[in-house]
């Protein structure tokens, strides 16, 4: 796909100023015509399919359409998918849409292969929590119990290091652990999100097979453009790549200089790294307690040699 | 912490150090051996690399937002809130030693976890069953803490609001239809079960949701932030088609909220204005934006230039659009680049072409839109003309293009007129094709003596444009002396002043 290195960011932001905008306002009222009249117009692109995203949106909630929806989004990607910029939060949009337009018409296992496409060709929604919380929901749908809870792990292991998040994700992990494996696991699940000596049962789930890490790789872009590095730790962390995930924070971390606010951007994407590996946040949480206080132990020599141990350089 | 009012500065040397707190000092003599060891390397001449194995607080005072960033999440109590039966041992412990030993967990004790059961359940018949399985507090509990919906306000990502109302609905009329609680019950006193109630009474169209929402409102009181009953109270009035009542309602807003009181006005707007009671919409713009111009609240005057454009049509309100959007989010985001500048005047240029009804309007507009890009594209660097103005540039190609083949007016033929042709009987036809700016009704008139003259029109081409097919039909007549000549005259009421004028030689041999 064409990469777009110098494009209409403006626009994208003036766009994304309507979208919030809206959102704040809200109202069928409000969005949705403002959306229908963005999608009648062909003079810009990215209006174009915000538009046509507005409406799938309103056709998969409030409207209960989802075919409709689907039609909408595999005709806006037939006719203009190819000029759609792989950096634009609606290009991804619009494939959660279809994704979960799918999954809502009964075809989540179409939808799990359709979004190993998606990664390949998008990277960048490796970063979209909501993108990633849709494949749980699909694999729900789709009663394909191995495959949910692998798209759990994803889920926890990439999305966003906060508490809300977090909340989310552990309770959703609970409760199906309980319905799938029982409450041994769904308790000892629990127990090890507080206590590291505890087997978590969610390291046990498979990756979940979206995607080939070598495309997604390639997809990325050699050499890798700047706005693609947080994209680029995402794809280490989905491929399970540790060595070369902490290797890239290090790189990070080098490229930082004397920039401290850069130099908290690397220290947070270790943080990540624990999370992702360990599916549990509590050595990320001792990792960050170290970095902002110097106290106590740094626990990164540790997960060096957990690495080593397991192959790593 | 280091640095906080627990530690303050100086407490090192402080003579009473001994009683500090040990956390803290600690934390100095970390501070203090990375600061030596800085010290080391300075005067070593060599200028550290960051290091992982070096605390960020080393290097420098945090500032709020990054130290916000590095703020660790502590996960604890899930169990707790999930598998209740488990938790607590009576050494205050969850039950961990009975694992692996089989624990039974039931559903209803945990309204958090059949909750998250409903809300990800597809299986209307499995969500029954669980429904069926709580128990009449359990239910009360889940329904105090489902997520509420969001009426009116679609979603942006995959989101929940159908969902959450779906719940809702399904535990509501579990509890009240189903097992004849009332509305009213002493299982559903807290304020956000309430609330969801009046929800469900407000879908079901029963006017007691009303009573429940002035309820709220009064226990509300007046403070910061949304109003939800208020909103909600108005949004009934809205529904029932009672415009006045839902403005009146939302007019309250300064009542209720003291920082959201301006919002509540945008929705008694837009009330306003659906309902046709423009005068009263007018007014109420009016002061909406003067409250966000007052409170210097972006949102507040951004939403306002919305209403605005809303309410026009037409070119005009599609110029409002584009202009807004090029202005509206400086305050966020810095100067507007050319790049925006050239996408802006281009949305606007193809506004004018594609949604312009008045066509000397829209070829005035066209032109002039396609004239400043032309003076704009020097601007544009060569990094902005790259890959990324390109569909630009052939947009822009493709509008003038356009503005070529309108700029004769807003009938032009598709064709010359063709060749008469010879039929059976002696008479003699010919059809032209007519492309029209819009789909629009023709008048057809002409002077050529024994040509009869047929208008059909055609379905539309892509992109609003009309077409037309006229007719020309001629049985030459003994009176004729020798064959004519005359006009071909179109015109159309809505175009008035451009014509379609051809000339037309009478059929025969030869012609």
């Amino acid at each position: 796909m064409q990469r777009h290195t110098a494009p209409d960011v403006t626009s994208v932001e003036a766009i994304t100023f309507i979208d919030q905008t809206l959102w704040r306002v809200g109202g069928a009222e409000g969005k949705l015509p403002f959306g229908r009249r963005a999608a009648a117009q062909t003079a810009n692109l990215l209006y174009q399919v915000w538009g046509h995203h507005i409406i799938a949106r309103y056709e998969l909630g409030p409207g209960g359409r989802p075919q409709e929806a689907l039609r909408r989004v595999e005709g806006v990607m037939a006719e203009v998918g190819e000029r759609l910029p792989e950096w634009w939060y609606f290009t991804a949009a619009l494939h959660a849409d279809r994704l979960e337009a799918l999954g809502a018409l009964e075809r989540g296992a179409e939808a799990l292969s359709a979004a190993g496409e998606v990664i390949e060709r998008y990277p960048r929604v490796l970063t979209n929590f909501d993108f990633l919380r849709t494949l749980t929901l699909v694999a729900r749908g789709a009663g394909d119990g191995a495959r949910e809870l692998a798209a759990l792990a994803q889920w926890y292991a990439l999305g966003d290091f906060n508490e809300q998040a977090l909340r989310e994700q552990t309770e959703r992990i609970g409760e199906a652990l309980l319905r799938l494996e029982g409450p041994g696991a769904a308790l000892a699940f629990a127990k090890s999100q507080e206590d590291a000596s505890a087997a978590n049962p969610l390291r046990a789930a498979p990756r979940l097979a979206a995607g080939d890490p070598a495309v997604v790789q390639a997809a990325l872009g050699d050499p890798l453009p700047d706005e693609q590095r947080t994209p680029q730790l995402l794809v280490y962390l989905w491929a399970q790549q540790w060595p070369e995930a902490l290797a890239f924070c290090r790189d990070e971390l080098r490229r930082a200089g004397d920039n401290l606010e850069w130099q908290a951007n690397a220290v947070a994407w270790v943080a990540r790294l624990f999370k992702a590996h360990d599916l549990n946040v509590l050595r990320a949480n001792q990792w960050l307690d170290y970095q902002r206080s110097g106290e106590g132990e740094n626990p990164l020599p540790a997960l060096v040699a957990e690495l080593a141990g397991e192959g790593g350089p | 912490m280091i640095g906080s009012a627990d530690a303050p500065a100086g407490m090192v040397s402080c003579p009473h150090g001994a009683r500090t707190p040990i956390r803290a000092t600690r934390g100095m003599r970390a501070r203090l051996c990375w600061a030596l060891l800085l010290l080391l390397a300075t005067a070593l001449g060599a200028q550290p690399a960051p290091s992982f194995e070096e605390p960020l607080v080393a290097r420098g005072a945090l500032s709020p937002t990054m130290a916000a960033r590095l703020t660790p999440v502590p996960l604890t109590g899930l169990a707790a809130r999930l598998f209740a039966e488990a938790a607590p041992l009576p050494d205050g412990r969850l039950g961990w030693p009975m694992l692996p030993a089989p624990i039974r967990i039931a559903g209803e004790s945990s309204p958090a976890l059949v909750l998250l059961r409903l809300q990800t359940e597809p299986d209307a018949a499995a969500r029954a069953a669980l429904l069926a399985a709580a128990s009449d507090e359990a239910l009360a509990q889940m329904v105090a803490q489902a997520p509420l919906d969001r009426p009116r306000h679609p979603d942006i990502v995959p989101g929940d609001s159908a969902r959450n109302v779906r719940v809702l609905d399904e535990l509501l009329d579990e509890l009240i239809t189903r097992r004849g609680q009332a509305y009213y019950s002493e299982l559903l006193t807290g304020f956000a079960a309430r609330l969801r109630v009046a929800d469900w009474l407000r879908r079901r169209g029963d006017r007691k949701c009303v009573g429940v929402y002035e309820e709220l409102l009064v226990e509300w009181g007046q403070r910061p932030g949304w109003c939800e009953p208020l909103y909600r109270l108005g949004l009934w009035y809205s529904e029932q088609g009672e415009t006045d009542e839902a403005v009146a309602t939302w007019e309250r807003g300064d009542e209720y909220s003291t920082d959201h009181g301006a919002h509540f006005l945008m929705y008694a707007m837009r009330e306003a204005q659906s309902g046709g009671l423009v005068a009263q919409a007018d007014e109420l713009l009016a002061q909406v934006l003067a409250a966000g111009e007052q409170a210097e609240d972006v949102w507040l005057q951004a939403l306002a230039r919305v209403a605005l454009i809303q309410r026009a049509e037409g070119p005009t309100a599609t110029e409002q659009a584009v202009a807004w959007a090029d202005e509206a989010h400086r305050p966020w985001r810095g100067a507007v680049t050319p790049a925006a500048r050239y996408i802006v005047r281009l949305a606007l240029a193809g506004s004018y072409l594609y949604q312009g009804h008045d066509f000397d309007t829209s070829i005035e507009g066209l032109t002039r839109c396609l004239a400043e890009l032309e003076a704009m594209t020097p601007e544009l660097t060569a990094e902005l003309r790259g890959e990324g103005l390109g569909l630009a540039f052939e947009d822009a190609a493709h509008y003038r293009e356009h503005l070529r083949l309108w700029s004769r007016g807003p009938i032009r033929p598709a064709t010359a007129l063709p060749r008469w042709r010879e039929g059976a009987d002696g008479d003699w036809t010919t059809e032209w094709r007519l492309l029209l700016w819009r789909p629009a009704a023709l008048e057809v008139s002409c002077t050529v003596p024994d040509v009869r003259v047929e208008l059909e029109a055609l379905p539309s081409e892509g992109g609003g444009v009309g077409q037309a097919i006229v007719r020309l039909h001629a049985m030459p007549s003994a009176n004729v002396v020798a064959p004519g000549e005359g006009h071909l005259v179109v015109t159309c009421p809505a175009w008035p002043g451009h014509v379609l004028d051809e000339t037309v030689r009478a059929p025969g041999p030869a012609r």
